[in-house]
């Protein structure tokens, strides 16, 4: 079998033999190997980010080291992930829902040993809240540094605006730093955001090893002895080196080989049945909240007819796509919200492809006056396949019912800067919702209040008073039952209005080696405990 | 020697000026706005607004190039928007990483190309001339990432003999930075299996990188071998008797090489651009893998400087090709 | 076809020689069944129109024609030996630059211009030191050109060695080849055109040189030229050729007094140097692709006879003294050279 792979293989590289006439010797690169570290590290081959400040930014592969690295007031556990206390032992807060006191656990060491104090999660939060981007954006809405105090050597108290109701689930994404370290490390002014993009001021269960972080490159980290909140796992995984591939092909290879652990958690749906069969490698499904959703521009004829977006919703088809291009990885999400999350109206049924009901519509619309000759166009993300075979599938079912519809491309960068104003917005385009914190307003709040307007979130320009009232309502108060039913009511008046087409709630798929025991899928993005893990043989 | 040199280096002044100008514009009219990629998803306009104006973004063009210009002149290339790093620390750390993965090729590419090609001339229409012609279209006909995948699935996954990717395992330690060029600063810190250990990493990449520049490389030999055989001197030096072998390989080739050195100082491009690919592929920490994320996030500093970047290696390569030029040809060197 | 049977076999003899070249366009008879000879310490002048085969016969001396060259016919003797029968190896090994010297038409273009002319010219010594030499080595070769350098008057011998063919005159880089030529002490010195590149002051010093090295290292000496005024001077013997045939071979004194074949005639008449027309004489040399039959000269000569595009070339003795030979139809005539005009 090897041999004949062997001779297919020869055969295909064909010039392969001319370039590489020197002999080689079957030289023991694992002598190398094992002069650096042994095979008890944890060789991890998601994504890193450009950083290590947990401030700065926020995405998929930075959750892995703010969790890891660092300990935040509040934690996300349990399943659906909800919002509980970590650093904080107890929690008050005032019934006009705007002052909160935390009570701060009393013995938790940073990584230079110094004592966790009210002093740090202050320093903390201010840094978060100065800094322009990353995490600091969620909190300015509803917070201003001078809110921040501390009423004791344990006790903290966070004032905001107006009252805030996601404000508990927005903490798990600040992460508590040490305060004496940064103040040591700081260069002009800069809340020592050049020093920690390459080390750690934290007091999570892993520490940077000195020197090791190289921008989406290499990071080694290693356990800390004694962390407060103990190792689950008799030997705990002492040394993590991240290794992340970048190329697609690679990725999988260097699992396949064992060079890496673990990959990141992108696997392609194609890629699948070769994870599962590949010995030592299982595919791990991490269900995620993010969603998926084509944004229609509501300001601007056609779309600007309820009827031509009804339309659209009518003629997008939902299983064709989940089935053909995700190859069923994702479930049907037919409103705003991820369908596991609270908020979602459990009996909502949302558009089904029916390019009868589809065609109705458009002939209402055409009644109506709306311009449904007009050519519109449908922003595909360059890098993004999904969105253009999102787009594909569209424009031919569109195409069907008489509409005829563009697909141009953009980079990112670029559909960002064109939906900052409502008339370079796209007609329509595609993104995910990706988790920032766990609660309905992460989405539906953020997508659809007026506030998001001139932003890529507010790329529908939809400005709908009822519907900013009741998001605006289900902000200020604490009250869960009333919040519930207020999501649930703006995500049946969204649908109703088919302000956007919503498609899925994606999973995420890891190639993961079988030599790595314990693991378990973090709340948001990467932020997986690696505490719980454990390496076999 | 040294005037050239000296001359060269003044020339490249306007050169990288140029550059530097066309980048400037390239990363500005862009319409990708970097305070917006910045903020992130969950900033407001205002937000947006407020970083544009810290970063003086929203200042006039012209204002912008000065401020920039007086910023490179005093040796700051400014700061990544999200490493938080000096972009010159960046690329301390990545350039090595390319300028040893593309001096690898270069030299496999003269190494096998030059042979290759006179060997072919001297065949001419002979059996091993047409491999080798099959050879150098194949060359330049296959897809870098292709290449890269066969070489990795035969040499790596089926023969296990080379690694998959990376400049070293994981866990390795690097070298103290001497050169920046793994090989040798094992060399010469002693270490001679991490030195082996860091040449295997670099084989299948360089192999990668080195084959369209080969396939050139070796058309241009062939061709110009084929030339200079059918100059008078060459009758001469059969007429009095040089042997074959002595006159093709050091007479003839030596002449032929001039306009070979050409190629491959332009072909040091081929290899900084290639590499992009096939440092994405063999997971290889250079310039590529930098560039290519930065400006995906328009993080401007970094690309302009990096682009600043390969654009002295390839001139500082080209002067150095022009040295090598007027070593082989001394009527190059009186010129000059 | 036979020479007057001289009593020394000549150090050079080239008998029915031809040369057929495979172009695209089809085999090109370029030598058809020419002949020369080269006497011990005879100088040889070759003259003829140019494309007339000069060149190619020299080549096929020194055994460099191009790979896509045949010889279907002929013989070579040089010394004795039978050319034809060494290959390209052994010619390079035993004759080129060690028995025949050649010095080339160009100086301009026949140095390699990336190596200094001691590099150069000791590569050949170093192949090819005669065997005699009491020193074969390096060293000895440089001594040994430094004296050549002075023997043909290149200024500075010692520095002139360290210098590139770009860094001598014309006349300077001759002289460079012809002390080349001489370095490893042949017999026979091969020389095709040597002086037409250069301007005429130094044509006449190059030639003197010449003459004088020819006679003093006793030479023997293939010179081919165009010019009958350099042949006069300098040649001891001539041989016209003319579209790849011999026409007319003998002393310089009998051709040049009495030439008897047209061709040479009308060539002795004019004086013609590259660019003129042959006196009186329409017409070029034909292509070598499609010759035309018999004598070659037919279709061009005053006398030419019905028998002429029938007539096998060959080279026919005329009786008397000086040595004397024709390719022509008028000396197959029974009768002696009285039935010429
Ligand atoms: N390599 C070749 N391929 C084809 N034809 C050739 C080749 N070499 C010579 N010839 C032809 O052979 C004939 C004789 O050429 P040659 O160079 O021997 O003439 P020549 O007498 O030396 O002329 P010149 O006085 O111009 O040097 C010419 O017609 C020429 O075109
Ligand atoms: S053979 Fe005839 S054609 Fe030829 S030269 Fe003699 S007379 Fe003229
Ligand atoms: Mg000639």
């Amino acid at each position: 079998m090897r041999r004949r792979d062997l001779l297919r293989y020869s055969a295909t590289a064909g010039a392969l033999g001319a370039l590489a006439p020197i002999g080689m010797p079957g030289f023991a690169v694992r002598d190398a190997q094992a002069q650096g570290a042994g095979a008890a590290a944890l060789r991890w081959g998601g994504n890193l980010s450009r950083t290590l400040d947990p401030h700065t930014v926020y995405d998929v592969p930075s959750a892995f080291t703010r969790v890891n690295l660092y300990d935040c007031l509040y934690e996300y556990a349990g399943n659906p992930p909800e919002p509980k206390p970590l650093l904080a032992t107890e929690t008050r807060s005032s019934a006009d829902g705007k002052t909160h006191d935390f009570t701060i656990r009393a013995g938790v060491k940073f990584h230079d040993g110094s004592e966790l104090t009210a002093e740090d999660v202050v320093y903390s939060f201010r840094r978060m809240l100065a800094l322009p981007q990353g995490v600091g954006p969620a909190f300015r809405p509803f917070m201003k540094a001078e809110g921040v105090t501390a009423t004791g050597r344990h006790s903290v108290r966070m004032e905001l605006q107006f009252p805030y109701a996601p404000f508990f689930a927005c903490l798990p994404m600040v992460a508590i730093m040490n305060k004496r370290l940064m103040e040591a490390n700081t260069v002009n002014n800069d809340w020592a955001a050049a020093w920690v993009a390459g080390n750690d001021a934290g007091s999570g269960p892993y520490k940077v090893v000195p020197g090791s972080f190289r921008p989406l490159d290499s990071l080694d980290m290693e356990a800390v002895d004694g962390y407060w909140r103990g190792w689950p796992h008799s030997r705990p995984i002492r040394q993590v080196l991240c290794r992340p591939v970048r190329d697609d092909a690679t990725r999988l290879l260097a699992v396949e080989k064992g060079d890496i652990d673990s990959t990141h958690s992108y696997i392609r749906p194609d890629q699948h049945e070769r994870v599962r069969r590949a010995p030592g490698l299982r595919l791990v499904e991490e269900p995620q909240l993010r969603t998926y959703l084509l944004r229609v521009h509501n300001g601007r004829d056609p779309m600007n007819n309820l009827d031509f977006r009804k339309a659209l919703s009518y003629a997008f088809p939902y299983e064709l796509f989940i089935q053909r291009v995700l190859r069923g990885t994702a479930v049907r999400s037919p409103g705003p919200l991820p369908v596991s999350l609270w908020g979602h109206p459990r009996d909502l049924q949302g558009y089904k492809h029916d390019l009868d009901a589809a065609r109705r519509h458009l002939d209402a619309a055409r009644r109506a006056g709306a311009n449904v000759t007009r050519e519109i166009t449908f922003t595909a993300l360059v890098g993004f396949d999904e969105t253009e075979q999102a787009a594909q599938l569209l424009q031919s079912e569109l195409r069907k019912i008489g509409v005829t519809m563009r697909i141009a491309k953009a980079v990112w960068a670029n559909a960002v800067q064109m939906t900052q104003r409502e008339e370079t917005s796209p007609d329509i385009w595609s993104h995910w919702g990706s988790t920032y914190y766990i609660d309905p307003d992460n989405w539906v709040g953020q997508f659809y209040s007026k506030a998001a307007l001139g932003t890529q979130r507010g790329s529908s320009w939809y400005r709908d008073d009822e519907t900013d009232g009741m998001l605006a309502a289900a902000r200020a108060t604490l009250d869960r039952a009333e919040r519930q039913r207020l999501y649930e009511a703006a995500s049946r008046r969204l649908v109703d209005q088919a302000v956007d087409v919503w498609i899925y709630n994606g999973m995420a798929y890891r190639a993961v080696r079988e030599r790595v025991k314990g693991y378990r899928p973090g709340a948001v993005g990467d932020g997986l405990d690696l505490r719980e893990l454990w390496l076999e043989g | 020697m040294l005037a050239l040199i000296l001359r060269r280096l003044a020339l490249m002044i306007p050169v990288l000026l140029g550059l530097l100008v066309l980048v400037f514009v390239l990363t500005r009219i862009v319409p990708a706005d970097p305070a917006a990629v910045l903020a992130g998803e969950q900033a407001s306009p205002e937000q947006v607004a407020a970083i544009r104006a810290t970063l003086g973004l929203d200042r006039p063009l012209h204002v912008q190039f000065v401020r920039y210009l007086v910023q490179v002149a005093s040796g700051d290339f400014g700061t990544s928007l999200y490493t938080h790093r000096p972009v010159v620390q960046d690329l301390a750390e990545r350039m090595p990483a390319t300028i040893e993965l593309a001096l690898a090729s270069m030299l496999l590419a003269i190494l096998v190309g030059i042979p290759l090609g006179a060997v072919a001339a001297v065949r001419r229409n002979g059996w091993l001339d047409q491999i080798i012609r099959v050879f150098t279209i194949g060359g330049l006909a296959v897809a870098s990432f292709w290449m890269a995948i066969m070489l990795q699935l035969v040499f790596s996954m089926q023969l296990d003999i080379l690694p998959l990717r990376g400049r070293v395992d994981a866990g390795v330690p690097a070298p103290p930075f001497l050169t920046g060029l793994y090989v040798i600063d094992y060399l010469l810190a002693g270490n001679l299996a991490l030195a082996r250990h860091a040449l295997w990493h670099l084989v299948l990449p360089s192999v990668t990188l080195a084959l369209p520049a080969t396939a050139t490389i070796a058309r241009f030999t062939r061709s110009s071998v084929i030339e200079t055989l059918q100059k008078d001197f060459v009758a001469w030096e059969r007429a009095v008797g040089y042997p074959r072998r002595v006159m093709l390989w050091k007479y003839v080739l030596r002449n032929s090489l001039s306009a070979t050195v050409t190629q491959v100082g332009l072909l040091f491009g081929l290899f900084l651009s290639g590499s992009i690919v096939v440092e994405a592929v063999f997971g290889w920490p250079g310039l590529g893998d930098y560039l290519f994320s930065a400006i995906t996030t328009a993080d401007y500093q970094p690309v302009m400087a990096t682009t600043l970047a390969i654009g002295v290696i390839y001139a500082v390569v080209n002067i150095m090709v022009d040295l090598v030029q007027a070593r082989i040809d001394p009527r190059v060197a009186e010129q000059r | 076809m036979s020479m007057p049977a001289p009593a020394p076999a000549p150090m050079l003899s080239v008998d029915d020689l031809s040369v057929v070249i495979d172009t695209p366009e089809g085999p090109a008879r370029v030598l058809d069944r020419a002949s020369l000879a080269v006497g011990a310490g005879e100088i040889v002048g070759l003259v003829g129109e140019s494309g007339c085969g000069k060149s190619t016969l020299v080549k096929a001396i020194l055994g460099v024609l191009p790979p896509n060259a045949r010889m279907p016919e002929g013989r070579m003797l040089f010394e004795g030996r039978d050319l034809l029968a060494l290959d390209e190896a052994a010619l390079a090994r035993e004759v080129r630059g060690r028995r025949i010297g050649f010095i080339p038409q160009d100086p301009a273009l026949a140095l390699n211009p990336m190596f200094t002319v001691g590099t150069q010219l000791l590569e050949i010594w170093r192949w090819h030191a005669p065997e005699n030499a009491p020193d074969r080595s390096r060293a000895a070769g440089r001594a040994r050109l430094i004296d050549l350098f002075r023997r043909v008057q290149i200024p500075d011998p010692e520095q002139a060695l360290a210098r590139y063919p770009h860094q001598f005159s014309g006349g300077q880089r001759q002289r460079v080849l012809i002390a080349a030529a001489l370095l490893c002490g042949p017999r026979l010195i091969v020389a095709d055109e040597p002086t037409t590149a250069l301007d005429v002051t130094t044509q006449q010093q190059i030639l003197s040189l010449l003459a004088e090295l020819a006679r003093d290292f006793a030479l023997s000496v293939l010179f081919v030229t165009h010019d009958f005024g350099v042949v006069s001077q300098l040649c001891s013997h001539v041989t016209v050729m003319y579209a790849g045939q011999t026409v007319e071979t003998g002393t310089k004194r009998a051709v040049l007094a009495a030439p008897r074949h047209p061709y040479s005639a009308a060539l002795v008449a004019c004086h013609p140097d590259r660019m003129a027309d042959l006196a009186g004489i329409p017409g070029s040399v034909p292509s070598p692709l499609a010759p035309p039959s018999g004598c070659r000269f037919h279709p061009r000569c005053p006398e030419a006879r019905p028998g002429c595009a029938a007539r096998p070339t060959r080279l026919v003795a005329l009786a008397g003294d000086p040595p004397h030979a024709l390719n022509c139809i008028m000396a197959d005539a029974p009768g002696p050279a009285g039935a010429l005009p």
